[in-house]
């Protein structure tokens, strides 16, 4: 692909962007959020057409229009977000469609024969590790990594000579990942060119060949891989300023800890317990502290923290906060009572996408805008003012729609809200997932100032090493039950290094029960 | 539109043809206004219609038994809130369907008026003071046209200007991401149904003080009419978009449009193809105009972001 340029209602999404890509390698496409990425892979893929630019497939200059054109090609495309049916068997969302490679074979019949599809992706699905029974079965049952197995296989059976995939690893577990990064190598030894998109830069070393890194939609680099440090790609992905930034030393939080004895809990959970999902769960939450709560995907994490702020009904179990007993049963109360939630998944749990940056602030708090009697505008705009220089966000105008936002910048939208209500405990649930770097450790370094003006805080990521930076403590949960506890993470790391914290902790939130 | 017939009939900008086809609007007018609060919260009420010809039904009768005529605007409301209370409380708490509870409802509604005006001939009461209700005159309107433009105004303020409203486009543009924010998204759309009732009951005492007879099957039909005017005038059915300016733009469209083609004596057999093309064709432009307001509105903020992003690296 060379000189693509696509402008997008005004904005210019890509300006003579440069992409290529040899068969047989695993060509890594990174950049910030905004930067052009998906714009870059929608032309691709056919699902929009630049404005100039030419692109070449085996010397041949093709023009790709729509998705099926791009299928012919050979292009295929893996999204970041499964899109698999779940009502539907394995086998079915494969050829999902694409039924007419079967239908052509059998000549005029306009039936879908399963027999046939069976026959054909038996083979490249054993590789993936999708059973027999396993493709004949409902696709929802499956868990991340057997979806995503299914997608690659979906996307495999078409031959491509390109496969596009688009962070592919999100929502898989360590040892998942390995797995789908063996299946990569594969390809690759088969010939075809995998274009990959990620934002978790430590993925790259020792798995892409070359990586052509894009900001602000202009190629600024085409670059082996070999050779090149984490910071070298940060600050290519960045630029020198921001890399600055990220690399600058972190806040610390330990040493003006308030002693054992006159801490006071901010909040206590009890035996908390809900049918199938949390197992008598009870833990403290001490005032001006960063408790991590650490497990792998369905090990109950999410489930604890709505069932605390009452989203979710709990079958017994009680929550104190600052010693006091509290019935909240439902997320109002829960605001009432002072406490706030960022949550996990912002497109379809954080924003209301409609709302401007400044309704989006306020809305937790409308008493907080009133004057006589009426929603006040003017308050309301101050409001937003006020966070947005405080937080730096980048927007237009507080009037801007928050969907037109990056993630990071819709995110401390969405904590402005939480710390506009005055909570005293803040939770946080995945804060810095599927946004980039520079804003992740804005957010975390923002987390650990909030700490440290007395706010008490939990924090759930899946990535260790997150947990591991921003925790005061760490508890650990494996199937609903709390499994472990780092009492003091700052020291452990002082007396046994950081690597057998972080072992420690993977070890506990994996073992299988026995 | 309103020029165009102007021009093509004699009769049609006469004051009193005006007045007299705004006037027949006003119970779609009050039931739109509800309709809007629901649509945007994320609902659907179909029952809007039935309830008030039912509660045109109950306040006739009461009227005609000789009460005073402020029992009958109470009954008349109460039958709508009942029917919103209905709707509200199975909706919002046995989190059944909205679509198939609301059409629940219509059909018990207009059931029980085919029942009441079996029983009993409501034609006429005799309490003057019920009939003025509606057909009262100030400064050349009637007090129902005075009445409805009130309730719009108030209702706009409401859904502008107090946190009730600020939660019903929260509530219709995310139900969860809303809960999590702290609004009690149940308690909102409880109120939404329970307006939408309430409305329709008082729309129904309007109607029935203005024709002073009530049969059975009236207004049925009204809240297709409501529905179409509210998205014709740009209320979302997807929630959380619209205001209640713009359902009574769509309801003074709709009805304007039926009384042009009335006075261009076109035959009244094919108005309602026409006026089906008409809304086809109204949401068709109106979807256009927004796209194209946006492409506008985003270019004029193109260099923004960019500014801020150069100052950034720069400091």
């Amino acid at each position: 692909m060379s000189n693509i340029s696509k402008r997008y209602q005004g904005v210019q999404a890509l300006n003579k962007v440069n992409l290529h890509v040899r068969s047989g390698e695993i060509h890594a496409l990174l950049g910030g959020n905004g930067a052009g990425k998906s714009t870059l892979l929608k032309v691709l893929s056919g699902l929009t057409t630049p404005d100039e630019g030419s692109i070449l497939l085996q010397g041949q200059r093709v023009k790709i229009e729509t998705p099926r054109i791009a299928q012919e090609l050979g292009i295929s495309m893996i999204h970041q977000e499964l899109s698999i049916i779940p009502d539907l068997s394995a086998l079915e969302n494969i050829f999902l469609g694409q039924e007419e490679l079967i239908s052509q074979r059998k000549g005029w019949t306009p039936w879908v024969n399963r027999n046939d599809m069976a026959e054909r992706v038996r083979s490249v699905a054993m590789e993936f590790g999708i059973t027999e029974a396993e493709l004949w079965g409902p696709a929802g049952e499956f868990g991340a990594l057997k979806k995503r197995s299914i997608e690659i296989v979906k996307a495999l059976v078409v031959q491509p000579k390109i496969l596009i995939l688009d962070e592919p690893t999100s929502g898989l577990e360590e040892h998942e990942k390995e797995l789908l990064f063996d299946h990569m190598r594969n390809l690759k030894r088969l010939g075809v060119a995998l274009i990959w998109v990620t934002h978790h830069l430590d993925e790259v070393f020792g798995l892409a060949d070359t990586a052509t890194v894009i900001r602000d939609g202009r190629s600024v680099a085409q670059t082996l891989i070999k050779g090149l440090g984490l910071d070298d790609l940060i600050s290519l992905m960045f630029g020198t300023q921001a890399s600055a930034l990220i690399k600058q030393p972190r806040i610390g939080n330990t040493g003006s800890k308030p002693q054992a004895a006159n801490r006071l809990k901010a909040l206590e959970v009890a035996n908390f317990k809900r049918a199938g999902v949390l197992k008598d769960i009870s833990f403290d939450l001490w005032e001006g502290e960063i408790l991590g709560i650490a497990g792998l995907a369905g090990a109950g994490r999410t489930e604890l923290i709505r069932a605390i702020m009452g989203i979710d009904r709990v079958d017994g179990g009680s929550v104190s906060i600052f010693g006091e007993i509290k019935k909240i049963g439902r997320p109002e109360k829960a605001y009432e009572f002072g406490m706030a939630m960022v949550p996990e998944d912002r497109k379809a749990l954080g924003i209301l996408s409609e709302f401007s940056v400044q309704k989006s602030i306020s809305i937790s708090n409308l008493l907080g805008i009133m004057r006589s009697g009426f929603l006040n505008t003017k308050k309301e705009s101050d409001l937003a003012a006020d966070y947005i220089s405080k937080f730096s966000i980048k927007t237009p105008n507080a009037r801007e729609k928050i969907r037109n936002l990056s993630g990071g910048n819709q995110q401390k939208v969405i904590i402005s809200r939480c710390i506009n209500t005055n909570p005293k405990i803040l939770i946080f649930d995945e804060p810095t997932q599927g946004i980039d770097i520079a804003s992740k450790v804005e957010i975390q370094n923002l987390i650990r100032e909030l700490a440290a003006s007395g706010k008490s805080i939990i924090v759930i990521a899946s990535e260790t090493k997150e947990l591991i930076g921003v925790s005061d403590r760490i508890i650990i949960l494996r199937e609903g039950s709390i499994v472990g506890e780092v009492k003091s993470v700052s020291e452990k790391i002082q007396n046994s290094g950081y690597d057998v914290v972080e072992q420690d902790i993977l070890h506990k939130s994996s073992k299988v029960a026995s | 539109m309103f020029i165009f017939f102007s021009l093509k009939t004699d009769s049609f900008l006469i004051l009193d043809s005006i007045r007299y086809y705004i006037n027949d609007a006003v119970p779609i007018i009050i039931i739109a206004v509800g309709l809007t609060f629901v649509i945007i919260s994320g609902g659907i009420d179909l029952s809007i219609g039935a309830v008030l010809g039912l509660s045109a039904g109950t306040s006739l009768m009461v009227s005609m038994w000789g009460w005073p005529f402020w029992t009958a605007i109470l009954v008349g409301i109460l039958t709508g809130l009942a029917f919103g209370l209905l709707n509200a409380v199975i909706i919002t708490f046995l989190r059944v369907n909205d679509f198939i509870v609301t059409l629940g409802t219509l059909y018990i509604a207009a059931g029980a008026l085919t029942v009441l005006t079996d029983k009993i001939q409501l034609i006429g009461t005799k309490d003057t003071n019920f009939q003025r209700i509606s057909d009262m005159s100030f400064l050349g309107l009637t007090s129902s046209i005075w009445i409805a433009l009130i309730i719009a105004m108030v209702l706009e303020l409401v859904l502008l200007k107090l946190p009730f409203g600020r939660r019903i486009y929260a509530s219709g543009l995310g139900e969860t991401p809303a809960l999590i924010s702290g609004v009690n998204t149940r308690r909102t759309k409880f109120g939404a149904y329970l307006l939408s009732g309430g409305l329709a009951g008082f729309g129904g005492v309007l109607l029935a003080s203005h024709l002073n007879s009530v049969q059975s099957g009236l207004a049925g039909g009204f809240e297709l009419k409501a529905i179409a005017a509210a998205v014709l005038g740009g209320v979302s059915l997807a929630g959380g978009r619209g205001s209640v300016w713009r359902a009574c733009v769509g309801v003074l469209f709709l009805t304007t449009l039926n009384q042009g083609l009335l006075l261009m004596g076109i035959d009244p057999l094919i108005f309602q193809i026409i006026t089906g093309l008409c809304i086809l064709i109204g949401v068709v432009v109106d979807r256009g105009v927004y796209k194209l307001a946006l492409t506008v509105s985003t270019q004029i903020i193109d260099n923004e972001p960019q500014s801020l992003d150069s100052k950034e690296i720069s400091s």
